[in-house]
């Protein structure tokens, strides 16, 4: 089996709420033109890998596979993309596109962070830091 | 103390030693309460929240905050997952 046959993983801290998913979009000050939020994902590992590898310190973990938050947003027109940035572990920022014309927003528009909130799983965190 | 809304994630992009608090310029910044570097506050999210001190990253205008982790709490009953749960 190839590593393409497992799903890739996308992990964040806390509840992905909707609020806070539109508070986390920012631009990336060590990447400069990179706006999303922060989450961790690579492919091939698992979501308790990517949790440890995070050092979270929220007691519970959202997570969902890169297919499932692109199919939750596709309807609306947007899509979404992961961008290796520098920080922890696996760290990459989320993007969202304007699906006609593959705009990067600056802001996340709230139908497409509820959207994204409600492609979301939750469970415990597996290894809470510090 | 000020209470300030946080998205926690934000510490993967500084080491996990700073959360952001807002870029200048931003509307997560514009909406800061004025803050002093070297400032206590709490920040805050949907389930937790933790003491920390106010600094200022010149270089790029954004305020953060070095979590003291000792004073975290958690607001919602969601008990985080011992090693032996």
């Amino acid at each position: 089996m190839t590593p393409f046959a497992h799903p890739v993983w996308v992990v964040r801290a806390g509840a992905a709420s909707v609020d806070y998913l539109i508070r986390g979009y920012t631009e990336h000050t060590r990447a400069r033109g990179v706006f999303g939020f922060s989450v961790q994902s690579a492919a091939g590992k698992t979501v308790e890998e990517l949790a440890a590898a995070g050092r979270f310190p929220n007691a519970q973990i959202s997570y969902a596979t890169l297919d499932t938050l692109q199919a939750a947003v596709q309807h609306l027109g947007y899509r979404v993309r992961l961008v290796k940035t520098p920080g922890t572990g696996f760290h990459h920022t989320l993007t969202v596109l304007y699906d006609a014309n593959g705009i990067m927003l600056r802001t996340l528009p709230r139908d497409a962070a509820v959207a994204i909130s409600a492609a979301f799983q939750r469970m415990p965190n597996p290894s809470p830091a510090p | 103390m000020q209470r300030i809304p946080v998205d926690f994630n934000s510490l993967m992009r500084y080491d996990n030693q700073r959360i952001e608090l807002g870029q200048e310029g931003t509307w997560q910044g514009d909406e800061l309460p004025l803050l002093h570097t070297g400032e206590r506050i709490i920040v805050y999210d949907e389930e937790m929240e933790v003491a920390g001190v106010v600094e200022y990253d010149v270089a790029h205008h954004v305020w953060l905050a070095i979590p003291d982790w000792s004073t975290r709490r958690f607001i919602e009953a969601i008990a985080p997952q011992t090693a032996d749960a």
